[in-house]
């Protein structure tokens, strides 16, 4: 389920297309995945999932497994 | 979720702006849109070219000290939601001087329709950890005086500026309460400052992030994470409920007006049921539940003195209703305010329907109020124009119910909106003297009426744009205009206007007419002509017109074109201009275009039956 909403905000913010392999995004395979978009990423996600992640949590969200996981801890 | 998003990114990029709209209704329609969601809305709909006239563009302009980011998409889809398209522009951070004071700046070279500016006291005051300068509200009013002073006159745009939000975070409480050059309560001072200062320029409106913030709660609305790693100081959730207000603001010179709020009698103006619990058992005054209704009569009696018209639409026994009105001191509201009422067991529909004859105003320029399910969905269903609101069954959640009424917000209040009310109750006597009169010229001669017609008015800008918002039955190109718009044509063409007297009273300006002159001097085209529909019925007009051409004939006009735009409500004018001698040139399903060679004019008839006056001429 926190996979699954979490890949729309993905395919949302990234413009992705049907086929993209979400899960497997991260910051350093995403050229678009830059400072701007992990700020919109991080204000969809934890208006979604109703969270909030700490400075150093933010730093360490590069990757949307890692995000999923953070979620997943704080849900 | 996916599939609208891709869905919107295609209609954007093949410019299908009409399916476009129609995806990005159902996406926000649900209070609680995805903040990735929004976003994608606001980048998406930037190449819009506000081609449709069901989606009027907006262009944005904004300045501030610190992080507005996530402010942008939460205002766009609030604009959206107006059925408004948000271009917005936004200014790198704290660069807003550096704009502004230079001509060829990029901010001077987009054109905005508004401009945002945005700031704070940290932003504004470097070193706020020492004790404030004595002369630091100064400093920061010049400061904004020369920056709004600059927009003014470097552009069109309206300026909203917001005053100054809270610190996230006081320190040094007890100390910085002590003083007025505490920053709390400078904070304050500058803001009263802000309000006398800008509140009264014509084109300067006011956003009071200050008292938005409050109410929410310093605590709750701000996100110390965010202030300290972006300098977004806000929330989202915070962001998302300021920007429905800011959208208010911005969209206040876009908004169809509603003129009269008809109301329901018993459970919506008081508690209890007249009939049934009798005169001494309706809830009213200050104990609650009855405070709750008197807090929305002062509500109503605010939006009165206003110029909203307000009238009753009651089963009951009118000679009960109007016994308690005047003899409870408690009801606020008496019969003076009420521009009409229909008291009595027939149909709420066709009462409605009497009500917006008998007032003589368009029934969807009404707000229709009633606490009953099936009273609100009858109006609903005979007249889906009307705006219905169903009063809360919980008095406590009247204040919710006000803060949530749309279209009934105000930018500035003309001395018409002012005397309305006596206007539209003189109306119901004349009426009754039309009803005398032997026939129209003998009831017009009976009025005693005096036009006065003006040229080119500064100070009317402000109504002159209200009657383009406002007026759709005797309009025959109906384009809105805004204030700015209107000072536009000022500059460039010209507007008149006519105000109308008659022996009960003074209507103030009822018509207007912009007249351009662009290619060739020697031809006029009238952009817009319309006439309040008070006016109506007096052939005042053809009087109207027949001034403005002898007018354009005597400063070197030979021809006139004129055009009607055909509307759902404009019908009545389809005549105005053959009536008046002009020749139909060009007719095609949605208009008919008109000429008329000065060459042919000759005195009118209908001048006799007035007293005339000109002004500006």
């Amino acid at each position: 389920m926190v996979q699954e909403r979490l890949q729309t905000i993905f395919r949302t913010v990234f413009c992705l297309a049907p086929d993209a392999d979400v899960p497997g995004l991260s910051m350093e395979n995403h050229p678009a995945w830059d400072s701007m978009a992990h700020i919109n990423l991080l204000l969809s996600v934890e208006q979604e999932f109703r969270v909030s992640l700490s400075p150093e949590e933010v730093a360490e969200a590069v990757s949307f497994e890692r995000l999923q996981e953070l979620i997943a801890q704080k849900i | 979720m996916a599939d609208v998003a891709s869905n919107l990114r295609e209609a954007a990029a093949s410019g299908c702006w009409s399916d476009f709209f129609a995806h990005a209704k159902e996406v926000v329609a649900p209070e609680d849109v995805n903040y990735s969601m929004m976003d994608l809305l606001y980048k998406t709909s930037q190449e819009y070219d506000g081609s449709l006239d069901s989606h009027k563009q907006v262009r944005i302009g904004v300045l501030r000290n610190f992080t507005v980011d996530p402010w942008l998409p939460c205002l766009h889809t609030e604009l959206l939601r107006k059925d408004l398209v948000g271009k917005i522009w936004l200014g790198d951070f704290d660069v807003y001087e550096g704009y502004v004071l230079d001509p060829d700046s990029a901010f001077f070279r987009t054109e905005f329709d508004a401009v945002i500016l945005m700031f704070d006291l940290r932003g504004l005051v470097k070193d706020r950890y020492f004790s404030a300068a004595a002369d630091l509200a100064d400093t920061i009013l010049a400061k904004l005086r020369l920056i709004v002073s600059k927009i003014i006159a470097g552009t069109k745009a309206r300026v909203i500026l917001s005053n100054l939000p809270y610190y996230p975070y006081e320190y040094d409480k007890p100390y910085s309460f002590q003083t007025a050059a505490g920053w709390p309560n400078l904070l304050r001072s500058i803001n009263l400052r802000i309000a006398e200062e800008f509140g009264s320029e014509q084109r300067v409106s006011i956003f009071d992030l200050n008292y938005l913030m409050a109410e929410a709660g310093i605590r709750g609305s701000v996100d110390l994470r965010m202030y300290l790693t972006t300098r977004n100081p806000f929330r989202l959730e915070a962001i998302q409920g300021f920007s429905r207000v800011l959208a208010k603001v911005v969209a206040l010179p876009y908004r169809p007006a509603k003129k009269c709020v008809v109301l329901d009698c018993d459970n919506t103006l008081w508690g209890g049921i007249l009939g049934e619990d009798g005169p001494a058992g309706l809830k009213l005054g200050e104990e609650y539940p009855g405070s709750a209704y008197s807090e929305w009569q002062h509500f109503l009696l605010r939006l009165h003195s206003r110029g909203i018209l307000l009238a009753l639409n009651s089963k009951n026994n009118e000679d009960d209703v109007f016994s308690y009105m005047e003899n409870t001191p408690e009801m606020l509201i008496k019969k003076k305010h009420l521009v009409s009422y229909r008291v009595n067991w027939n149909d709420k529909a066709q009462n409605l329907r009497e009500l917006a004859e008998e007032i003589n105003i368009g029934i969807d320029s009404m707000v229709y109020v009633d606490d009953s399910d099936f009273e609100c969905n009858l109006i609903r269903t005979y007249f889906p124009a009307v705006q219905v609101e169903q009063f809360p069954l919980n008095p406590l959640e009247v204040f919710d119910f006000i803060d949530r009424l749309e279209n009934l917000d105000f930018l500035e209040v003309t001395d018409t909106d002012r005397e309305r009310n006596e206007s539209y109750r003189a109306n119901v006597e004349r009426n009754r003297l039309s009803k005398d009169a032997t026939d129209l010229t003998d009831f017009i001669r009976q009025l005693q009426i005096t036009l006065t017609i003006y040229k080119n008015m500064k100070d009317q800008a402000p109504r002159v744009s209200q009657m383009t918002q406002r007026t759709n039955q005797f309009n025959l190109t109906t384009k809105r205009y805004t204030t700015t718009d209107i000072e536009r044509f000022l500059e460039t063409s010209d507007v008149y206007t006519m105000r109308m007297e008659d022996r009960f009273g003074d209507y103030g300006i009822i018509g207007v007419c912009i007249v351009t002159r662009e290619e060739d001097p020697v031809h006029a085209e009238l952009d817009t002509l319309a006439l309040s529909c008070r006016a109506i019925g007096r052939k005042v007009e053809n009087a109207f017109l027949h001034r403005i051409l002898h007018d354009l004939k005597g400063s070197g006009v030979e021809g006139v074109t004129a055009h009607h735009y055909f509307t759902k409500k404009n019908k009545l004018v389809k005549e105005y201009y053959p009536d008046n001698g002009f020749d139909l040139v060009d007719g095609t399903n949605d208009h008919n275009r008109f000429e008329f060679p000065l060459s042919r004019l000759q005195a009118d008839e209908t001048d006799k039956l007035y007293t005339i006056k000109f002004e500006g001429f």
